[in-house]
């Protein structure tokens, strides 16, 4: 049902659980509220250091999750841009699933962290 | 890694018995059952042998029992075959909105083709409410179809007092009795079954055999054109050693039923006692004594049901969603749906179904696997024991 490579994240994901006092955090439900996923991630002057996500969903969003994590790590926060066709690609992957919903939680983590920081600015 | 089936409710294990009664017709009785050779009587004889004994378990005549490939066969013959059949003496259809997908997705079929489906509610546990039933017959109605047992629950229609229903208005009653069969007695006559639905591989037989019962007295259109195999029902060549192999199959269903029955209800309450003592957060889902124990419908709070499904796999034990996900299709089990679980419950849900050959031992090890398999998926989930920040506001969970 799943390649190997999604099976050998899902059975050891990288960056799984929440960073505690993260800097930016977001979760939300896939359309159809078949999955969740959250991402907390650390940021400092403005360079991810880390991300870590959790996840109610099957192998294949939790494998998208670990992945991403991996892709971001070291990346601008205010420059972040990933496609879910690159995803898919790392993964070796051809479904039509969609994991945009993933990439959006990641741009709310992004967003909430904007934000605690022009409130701190401000 | 020592592997542990738990999926009995998806297919079992073809029993010994049942191989070695199959072998002859896999072997020197490989005639066509239709030519007019010895070599294809021998194998006619085989089969109306065949045919006999599974009358005789439901209390039918040898010439109402035809075969098929398999239980989607018999029931998409069932629907579209009695529908064609009976267009002239209405359009409506009553089914249940948690059959199995072969009646569901024929019936979207007829209603594709000018028939009309009704498609009954039914409770938290399952079943059918008869009022439903009785508001939803009309003039129209030609035929109702309810599944015995639900292949994700368990549940057990009161299939008597349906069929009963059905005659007193003169409508057809069809029921799948593919989880059922071989687990209770049933008397076509007695119960008022007009057609049913019956497969070899559920009952230790063989995969690609099934029947379907149709009274004699019942209007069918064959769905399969070919030959007058089957009396003029059901073409194409017959599957003498599936059919020899069903036949045993049944027999020994019918043999062994009060002791496998009740092995199965001791093996259940052990499991689902140890399964709920050991583990938080877990729901039985139609948790009454109107069902088959074997069947297990189990929520893990805070687990996708396909990931658990997937890492117990990965250790060696063989359950199924209860949620039907696939990987490209992130959808919810229509029965979870329909007997009221919320999404996430029913996408966290799983079925577990023993076998007659499963042991305390091995349930045991099952147990303790699930147990480390769910605390790891917990440990990294989005949802369980927390609350959940939506775009829209806050709510717990």
């Amino acid at each position: 049902m799943y390649n190997n490579i999604i099976m050998n994240i899902f059975s050891n994901p990288k960056n799984s659980g929440r960073i505690s006092k993260p800097d930016g955090i977001f979760d939300m439900y896939n359309a159809d509220q078949t999955a969740h996923v959250e991402f907390s991630l650390r940021i400092d002057s403005g360079i991810i250091m880390q991300c870590k996500f959790r996840a109610q969903a099957n192998p294949y969003i939790i494998a998208v999750c670990s992945k991403i994590t991996e892709v971001v790590t070291g990346r601008m926060a205010n420059m972040l841009f990933i496609d879910s066709l690159s995803v898919k690609k790392a993964l070796e992957d051809e479904s039509d699933i969609d994991i945009e919903f993933c990439l959006d939680c990641l741009k709310g983590a992004v967003r909430d962290y904007q934000e605690k920081l022009a409130k701190n600015n401000a | 890694m020592e592997r542990i089936y738990l999926d009995n409710a998806s297919t079992t294990t073809l029993s010994p018995e049942v191989l070695n009664a199959m072998m002859p017709a896999l072997t020197s009785v490989y005639g066509n059952s239709a030519s007019i050779h010895s070599f294809g009587r021998e194998a006619s004889n085989l089969i109306d042998q065949s045919r006999d004994t599974i009358a005789k378990t439901i209390n039918a005549k040898s010439n109402e029992i035809y075969f098929t490939s398999s239980g989607s066969e018999a029931n998409s013959m069932a629907i579209i075959g009695i529908a064609n059949a009976n267009r002239s003496r209405g359009n409506h259809i009553i089914t249940s909105k948690i059959e199995h997908e072969s009646v569901l997705n024929a019936c979207k079929y007829l209603e594709k083709n000018g028939f009309q489906v009704t498609y009954l509610d039914v409770d938290s546990n399952g079943l059918i409410n008869f009022t439903e039933l009785l508001h939803a017959i009309n003039a129209n109605t030609i035929l109702i179809s309810i599944m015995s047992a639900n292949n994700e629950l368990g549940t057990i229609q009161f299939i008597k007092a349906i069929a009963q229903t059905a005659r007193e208005k003169n409508i057809i009653f069809h029921t799948d009795a593919v989880q059922l069969y071989g687990h209770m007695d049933i008397d076509v006559v007695d119960m008022g079954i007009d057609v049913m639905t019956i497969s070899g591989h559920k009952i230790n037989g063989p995969k690609g055999s099934a029947v379907l019962y149709v009274n004699n007295n019942v209007k069918i259109d064959p769905i399969i054109f070919g030959g007058n195999q089957e009396r003029n029902k059901r073409g194409g060549t017959c599957n003498t050693a599936g059919i020899v192999g069903l036949a045993k199959a049944c027999e020994i269903a019918m043999r062994d039923m009060k002791s496998n029955n009740h092995k199965l209800r001791l093996l259940s309450e052990y499991f689902v006692s140890k399964l709920t003592s050991e583990i938080d957060h877990v729901i039985i889902n139609a948790n009454t004594r109107q069902k088959l124990p074997q069947i297990i419908s189990a929520t893990f709070v805070g687990v996708d049901g396909e990931s658990l499904v997937t890492k117990l796999d990965i250790n060696g034990v063989a359950v199924s969603t209860g949620s039907a996900c696939t990987s490209n299709s992130l959808t919810v089990s229509h029965v979870m749906k329909a007997i009221g679980l919320s999404n996430d419950n029913a996408r966290s849900t799983i079925r577990i179904s023993l076998g007659k050959n499963n042991s305390y031992e091995e349930l045991d090890n099952a147990i303790a696997i699930i147990k480390k398999s769910v605390s790891e998926l917990r440990e990294y989930s989005s949802t369980y024991g927390a609350k959940i920040r939506k775009r829209k506001g806050d709510r717990d969970v």
